[in-house]
């Protein structure tokens, strides 16, 4: 299922530490490799993680209601890499 | 008791600590203290206290000390991952978590000042084979055999496994090596456990009168009281655990268990270290008449002394006696090739014969030295 800007998505249990402003974070099973979020990623992971949808984490990361339409793209981009590597899906 | 590690680590290992009075936190000096903060297990504090401004780091510092940050945040969260993985397996067994993940989420103000390095879990005796039997379904790997059937259900205090990925799971039997562990009763503290939440793992942890036990007997009898970290976890789950009712839950269950010295030697640490207030039950206990002062033998003593095997000995049934006397005298092949190498089987018993003799020889002759 393709995501854009109105989907949501259902984050996989996963394991998440803050690191400074960073976000560390690993699925379940030892040789999973290990993400560090950085810059806007980790409070699109919040976001997400709360079921908004892709726009709606745009929203919440830029906290402006119209948000700029490069972080709206960045914001499906991040969750087509999260879909792509396996740690969420569509819902 | 008097306090035993430098003021600035001291001050260091508390921040933040609600009530206490610690020494004051210098600005300068921690390029030369830095591996001392790294052993005491304290990077997150001297990130937090960096942060704050209230401490000079060089460049060089701060980028080990961002390297250091990473790399326990990076174990840290794959050791969590591993605990959602395991976490049915765990329940299945009745095995509780110790310490890290559940002290982490649940006892600190911030999981990150909390790192760790291994997961421990306490299990009945019982269920040990289970668990480890699981374990190993799940990869992991005993790296030493144990010298005779039944060894990690019946003698010893835990046993390590590790995944071929790095990651350790310590399985104890008991909270404590030698005859501090001899009298915890495993089974009244699965009992009293209950479920908690460690990020996305629900897993099953100790009711905090029994944690407290657990980590004053991790700090005094295992870390000899010689790392802050471990002591600063005393204090913090002393403020869990040692209000009202839970506070006398607490002496009361370091009555039942034989270790109200060590409990006292935690505490007192907690206190004269990082000047922690502890709560009331617990400094009524510790300064009242029926306490004597802290026997200076908390300490670290020789773990393997002839005095401490005849009083592993003495606690525990008559199997048990009997699979300490055959690991000493008749351990399995296999455990004698790991230990000695690949050799005729004769060698390799006579070998272990000679050893015993020596080690018994050596015991009586320390001990002679000891009682002059």
């Amino acid at each position: 299922m393709l995501v854009d800007a109105t989907s949501c998505l259902r984050v996989h249990p996963a394991a998440v530490r803050r690191l400074g402003e960073d976000l560390v974070v690993a699925r379940p099973g030892p040789e999973q490799p290990v993400l560090r979020l950085s810059g806007s990623a980790p409070g699109l992971w919040t976001a997400l993680s709360a079921g908004a949808s892709v726009r709606d984490a745009a929203i919440a990361v830029a906290g402006d209601p119209a948000p700029d339409p490069e972080l709206v793209a960045a914001a499906v981009a991040f969750a087509r890499d999260l879909v792509a590597q396996g740690l969420a899906e569509p819902r | 008791m008097s306090a035993a590690h430098p003021p600035p680590l001291r001050a260091l290992a508390a921040t933040e600590l609600t009530g206490a009075h610690p020494p004051a936190l210098p600005a300068g000096g921690w390029e030369d203290r830095f591996d001392a903060v790294v052993h005491h297990g304290l990077a997150p504090f001297l990130a937090r206290a960096w942060t704050r401004e209230r401490v000079e780091l060089d460049e060089a510092t701060q980028s080990q000390l961002e390297r250091r940050l990473e790399a326990e945040a990076v174990l840290t969260v794959r050791l969590e991952a591993e605990l959602i993985r395991l976490a049915p397996l765990l329940d299945r067994c009745d095995a509780v978590v110790l310490k890290g993940p559940v002290l982490a989420h649940h006892a600190y103000p911030d999981p990150a000042w909390r790192p760790f390095s291994d997961l421990d879990v306490l299990v009945p005796a019982p269920r040990m084979d289970e668990l480890l039997d699981g374990l190993a379904d799940h990869g992991y790997r005993r790296p030493r055999p144990d010298p005779t059937p039944g060894f990690a259900s019946r003698v010893a205090k835990a046993t390590v496994v590790r995944h071929p990925s790095g990651l350790l799971v310590d399985v104890h039997r008991t909270l404590a090596a030698g005859p501090a562990g001899a009298r915890v009763d495993v089974d009244a503290i699965i009992g009293a456990s209950g479920h908690v939440d460690v990020g996305c793992a629900r897993v099953r942890a100790p009711a905090w009168p029994h944690h407290l036990v657990q980590v004053a007997l991790h700090a005094a009898v295992g870390d000899g009281l010689s790392r802050l970290r471990s002591i600063r976890d005393v204090a913090q789950v002393a403020a869990l655990a040692g209000e009202g009712s839970s506070g006398e839950a607490t002496i009361a269950t370091a009555r039942r268990w034989g270790v109200e010295r060590y409990l006292a030697a935690a505490l007192r640490a907690a206190e004269a270290e990082l000047g922690a207030a502890l709560p009331a039950p617990l400094v009524g206990w510790l300064h009242g008449p029926a306490r004597a002062p802290v026997d200076a033998r908390t300490r670290r003593a020789p773990a393997r002394d002839a005095l401490s095997r005849l009083q592993r000995l003495r606690h525990g049934g008559a199997r048990r006696h009997l699979t300490l006397v055959r690991a000493a005298l008749a351990p399995t092949p296999e455990f004698l090739r790991w230990r000695y190498g690949a050799q005729p089987l004769l060698a390799l018993y006579q070998r272990r014969w000679h050893d015993v003799r020596i080690r018994a020889l050596s015991d009586r002759s320390s001990n002679g030295t000891r009682g002059s």
